[in-house]
């Protein structure tokens, strides 16, 4: 018989969570509080679940700086980087830290657009500059070696599969898959009404489908450009790993490609549609948690897929301050408190380990209780993110940083509009030879246009 | 004006002679002044900036590259349009491929809309029972906001795994459905948009419907005309102008609609669905390429210009060669 909960249990649950609450409150709190920093702090972010869950956890800032007033604006990738970018770069100061990757860092940093946070950060011990991952700590620095940015999340690129799947079709996941290993699993695989053999992006935009793209061109050992800054996506390699991509994609993978971010791809997944997914290591942590993930149990984690060499993937959302602000004092404290070890205790303990913001820190993967809640890829991403070289993403030399993007200002333009070209290749309205003339056309007058060739 | 004049001279006022009049327009003329203010402020000022910043290559990101290229922005927008139109070449800048979609979503939409405003209009302006509810319905998609209606399209409706329009082929065994955003990507905006005017065409239609007396329609009835005949031969032609008005209006509004194209297509597949806006928001928003894209947007004002003017002549002379001055 159901007859709910009375009234003493509802009680007894209430205290409970009360006292949970507090002793999380307390676990996870940073000191005291710090009543004498004040200001008005409007802070933009892009919303990704780790973005979503600081929001949850504001409250707990507000505890500690009771005088600061925090507005966090909150919106989808594509939109409030645009606003980030147009904010900073007319030092609008509409806002006062915002989150900005790896792409825009060094290049704000040199415009003197941010300022420097590396310097008052590494001043406190606890905040413990050594336990980032030196690669992120170089690529956000400027030229003169100073941070700019400081990094939130990290991640790579994995592949992410069924293990259920897999196991009724009798096939076994390398540690270290090749590509072509890949596409022998998605034709095996692939449904025509799902799970579809792999799920990949291909919704136009540089940062969607540029970036696994890019990736697979590094493996091929394809590159945007040679030192000269000529075009080089119609090279031979370029233009294998290109046509592997579009086929793949066009054979085995789901028909809402084209509109298919990293977003509608984890939904996929989720939902049961996808047999594989290649895609950025920061999925993990959800697909990991079964309430977020009814495939948990069954989501299995593999290492990058390599060619000639691995698919190079090095990405870090991190907080900026502008140069602007009138509140410094109270944006370095709320960036302190965002990317301090403190915080992914604060968040594995109000929220749990699936929503701490990974990647980045040496002390999350060697926390025992991450370890536990991340058996299954703890160690392999800790492994991908450390073999991860922004300044050699290619095998051949290229005149520019950047892994799964070309590490300039101007890319933007060229990304985007390469990728639209491509996604119409993916929608089975042109041919792949086509498109890649055509790309290489646009590319070789992009070097032109913005001084480079 | 012609309203204002007729007032005065009608005003017994009018008789104490022509100092009164002069005094009163200038009265009008200083009661004018701030809404002339206002419009040269939000929209002048703007396009002479613009025109301004349009002769300079310059990326917001790299300000210390900024420098003044005369109209060498404006040259390159042709010159690529020339090229790729002349030559076959790359649509290096997808100018090109922005004016003809902008004119393909543009003249289809306000066709289509149009069409099934009439539709629609017709049947609301008929008595029937549940008639407000129906109408209420079928205003309804105008009032939704134009993000959330698009992702409602992309997600509910055309999704290929979770979309209703592939369940009902599946349902009905038709097979899949076409992967409308891929396949058919032009189609699938213009549906969106004419989802959300075809509303409102119905609106203004409607007005015009209700405005014709309705003793004429009885006439045409009694003298036996089919309905068929009494929609064509009255309220077809009564209707010219609220059709050249909405046809109007909504040109104006869908040349510049890129909310359906972000939130689904990014201007893709290819340049299947890049319009004019959705390039210069690209170009000068995304790309942060400021000066090419103030250019781009100098041309669109100069083309919209001709367009409209082409378009209202075009228009009067048929309305005057078959109806007259109504």
């Amino acid at each position: 018989m159901d007859r709910g909960l009375n009234r003493r249990d509802m009680m007894k649950l209430v205290s409970a969570a009360g006292v949970t609450a507090a002793t999380a409150g307390t676990l996870g709190h940073v000191a005291a509080q710090t009543p004498e920093i004040s200001g008005e702090l409007n802070v933009a972010m892009v919303a990704n679940p780790q973005m979503v869950a600081l929001q949850k956890l504001a409250p707990e800032f507000q505890k500690a700086y009771p005088n600061i007033t925090l507005n966090l604006l909150v919106l989808p990738e594509n939109e409030v980087r645009d606003r980030i970018r147009t904010d900073v770069s007319t030092q609008a100061g509409q806002f006062d830290v915002v989150t900005i990757g790896m792409f825009e860092a060094a290049d704000y940093a040199l415009q003197g657009w941010t300022l420097d946070v590396g310097t008052p950060l590494s001043a406190d011990d606890n905040y413990d500059m050594a336990d980032i991952f030196p690669a992120f700590v170089s690529a956000l620095s400027g030229e003169d070696g100073k941070l700019y940015a400081a990094p939130f999340y990290g991640e790579s690129s994995m592949i992410y599969y069924r293990t259920d799947l897999f196991e009724t079709a009798g096939l076994t996941m390398p540690d270290k898959p090749t590509w072509d290993e890949i596409e022998g699993f998605a034709k095996a695989l692939h449904q025509p009404d799902g799970p579809y053999g792999i799920v990949l992006r291909a919704l136009p935009g540089w940062g969607e489908f540029g970036a696994p793209l890019t990736s697979v061109i590094n493996a091929f050992g394809g590159r945007w450009f040679d030192m000269d800054w000529k075009s080089q996506l119609a090279s031979p390699e370029s233009a294998a790993a290109i046509k592997f991509y579009t086929d793949l994609l066009i054979n085995y993978g789901q028909p809402s490609a084209t509109t298919s971010g990293f977003t509608e791809c984890e939904n996929l997944f989720i939902q049961g549609k996808a047999a594989m997914w290649y895609d950025a290591t920061s999925a993990a942590d959800l697909l990991a948690d079964p309430s977020l993930n009814p495939q948990a149990a069954n989501t299995g984690f593999a290492y990058q897929p390599m060619e000639k060499i691995g698919s190079g993937w090095l990405w870090a959302w991190a907080f900026a301050v502008e140069k602007g602000t009138e509140h410094e004092e109270a944006a370095l404290a709320f960036v302190k408190w965002a990317t301090s070890k403190d915080y992914v205790q604060l968040v594995a303990s109000q929220l749990g380990w699936g929503q701490v913001p990974s990647g980045v820190r040496a002390s999350t993967y060697a926390d025992p209780g991450y370890k536990e809640y991340a058996a299954g890829f703890a160690d392999l991403v800790l492994s991908i993110i450390q073999a991860q070289d922004p300044t050699k993403c290619c095998t051949e030399p290229v005149p520019y940083k950047g892994l799964q993007f070309v590490g300039v200002p101007e890319f933007v333009t060229l990304g985007d509009q390469v990728t639209k070209e491509l996604a119409n290749v993916v929608a089975g309205n042109e041919s792949a030879d086509d498109a890649i003339e055509t790309i290489d056309a646009i590319a070789n007058q992009w070097a032109q246009d913005n001084g480079y060739q | 004006m012609s309203t204002t004049s007729r007032m005065t001279s009608a005003s017994p006022r009018s008789a104490r002679g022509k100092g009164d009049a002069r005094r009163y327009s200038t009265i009008g003329r200083w009661l004018v002044a701030p809404a002339l203010v206002y419009a040269i402020i939000v929209t002048q000022i703007p396009f002479f900036y613009a025109l301004y910043i349009s002769t300079f290559r310059w990326n917001l990101m790299q300000p210390q590259r900024k420098e003044n290229v005369g109209l060498q922005n404006y040259r390159d927008l042709i010159a690529s349009v020339k090229d790729s139109v002349l030559h076959g070449a790359v649509d290096i800048y997808q100018f090109r491929a922005a004016i003809v979609n902008s004119v393909i979503f543009t003249v289809a939409t306000v066709v289509v809309s149009l069409v099934l405003g009439l539709l629609f209009a017709e049947l609301v302006n008929r008595r029937f029972p549940g008639r407000n509810i129906v109408r209420t319905m079928l205003i309804t998609p105008f009032l939704v906001m134009p993000v959330a209606g698009a992702l409602g399209w992309k997600n509910l409706m055309m999704d290929p795994d979770f979309g209703v329009i592939d369940w009902v082929f599946r349902t009905l065994h038709l097979g899949d459905g076409p992967v409308w955003l891929a396949q058919y990507p032009r189609q699938s905006i213009v549906i969106m948009l004419v989802w959300r005017w075809a509303p409102f065409m119905m609106l203004i239609l409607l007005a015009g419907m209700q405005s014709i007396d309705e003793e004429v329609r009885e006439a045409a009835r009694v003298d036996g005309a089919t309905l068929w005949q009494e929609f064509y031969t009255i309220t077809l032609p009564n209707l010219y102008r609220f059709m050249q008005l909405g046809a109007l209006l909504g040109t104006v509004y869908i040349v510049q609609e890129t909310d359906a194209i972000f939130m689904t297509t990014q201007g893709g597949p290819g340049t299947l669905t890049t319009n004019l806006p959705y390039l210069v928001y690209e170009t000068a928003v995304r790309g942060s390429q400021v000066g090419r894209g103030a250019a781009m947007g100098v041309i669109v004002v100069a083309l919209t210009i001709v367009a409209m003017t082409f378009l209202l002549r075009s228009l009067d002379r048929m309305l005057q060669g078959q109806y007259g001055d109504a």
